[in-house]
């Protein structure tokens, strides 16, 4: 499962997810990828559901990447408790996805093989994606 | 010289309100700049650059004609950046950059990887990590693309920068030891992910839990 390493500080601020993700937003390993067309939080435990269905899925070769990392903590306080006295406890993480940012990059598989493994990975996310592949003149990417 | 052409106009808004009026109505945005005269604010039709695009025009030199006056005005320019819309990937900029026609200028020529289904299937997957390489030449030597041959590539093999021949008075600029395509072994390295990576979660989820706990008491 994904997780940071070390981080400075183990409690931040919620933030907001405006306007559209301009890094990131172009496949530069792979020949198809997903792309997000909302914004949202992915968990790292979504992340590894998606890979999990995608290597399954392409077991007979190709190559993924994950283009993205959560690295932001999530707190909750525990269930039963009277608000105030601080802040929660980290609960989990996620990263935060603005919409047109690549979420994964398959390389080395057909088309065919990689639409469905995309389709079977979305549905491990919260938000709606789309399958997007390289151009290959233009060097241009489009859904 | 070229074979584009890209038909423009000259326009005199601009600014973000102007500029995506003129998306609305179909066209694009686009500046050429680069030669002896001020940049020039243009207009041109989206229809026909996604044409050109598809054509494979980027980095590539264009005859950008637009009229000056009273007389058209063709100039010889480089397709240097288009700017697309992240989530449909339409076009909303398009930078030209004119060119003299005898000073070397800097490009990007994109790289076709050939003969992968002529290849032995040893488990291994063709991995390109360059796609395009930087190269000087003068305008009207740009080579249209470099074609790589990965045909006898094998597991662990890899192919650099050193193998492309260019033509004469074209000087690749990428380093010569740089890799531009490798065979690499990734079945393998897949399963061996997917028994580390659970073993990992379990692993870090057991010390987060254990660490956050101690923080949290010590607190």
């Amino acid at each position: 499962m994904l997780v940071p390493k070390r981080v400075k500080y183990r409690k931040v601020m919620r933030g907001r997810m405006k306007g559209k993700a301009i890094r990131g937003s172009s496949l530069i390993l792979g020949e198809y990828g997903l792309k997000a067309l909302e914004p949202g939080w992915i968990t790292n435990v979504q992340i590894e559901a998606a890979r999990i269905a995608l290597t399954r899925y392409l077991k007979r070769g190709g190559k993924v990447w994950i283009k993205i990392f959560p690295d932001k903590s999530v707190t909750a306080k525990p269930a039963e408790t009277r608000m105030g006295s601080g802040k929660g406890a980290p609960e989990h993480w996620v990263a935060v996805v603005k919409p047109g940012r690549i979420l994964f990059e398959i390389g080395g598989v057909p088309e065919d093989l990689a639409r469905e493994a995309c389709r079977l990975a979305a549905h491990k996310f919260p938000i709606k994606t789309k399958f997007v592949k390289r151009e290959e003149a233009g060097e241009l990417n489009e859904g | 010289m070229t074979d584009y052409l890209v038909k423009a106009i000259r326009r005199d808004d601009s600014g973000k309100g102007a500029n995506r009026q003129l998306r609305r109505e179909g066209k694009i945005p686009a500046v050429l700049y680069g030669n002896e005269d001020a940049p020039e604010k243009l207009v041109i039709e989206t229809r026909d650059f996604e044409r050109l695009l598809k054509q494979g025009a980027l980095g590539k030199l264009v005859n950008v004609e637009f009229k000056a006056g009273r007389s058209k005005k063709a100039v010889p320019a480089l397709l240097k950046e288009v700017q697309t819309e992240p989530l449909n990937g339409k076009v909303m900029h398009v930078d030209f950059q004119a060119v003299d026609m005898k000073q070397e200028i800097g490009t990007i020529v994109a790289i076709h990887y050939t003969g992968e289904e002529r290849r032995v299937n040893d488990g291994s997957v063709i991995q390109p990590l360059l796609r395009e390489v930087n190269v000087t030449c003068l305008p009207d030597r740009i080579p249209s693309f470099f074609e790589v041959d990965i045909s006898g590539l094998q597991a662990g093999e890899s192919i650099t920068v050193s193998t492309l021949k260019p033509e004469e008075g074209v000087t690749i600029q990428t380093p010569a030891e740089e890799v531009l395509v490798t065979a690499a072994l990734v079945h393998q390295e897949a399963e061996a992910e997917t028994a580390e990576g659970a073993e990992a979660g379990a692993e870090d989820a057991g010390a987060e839990a254990g660490g956050e706990a101690k923080e949290d008491a010590g607190k």
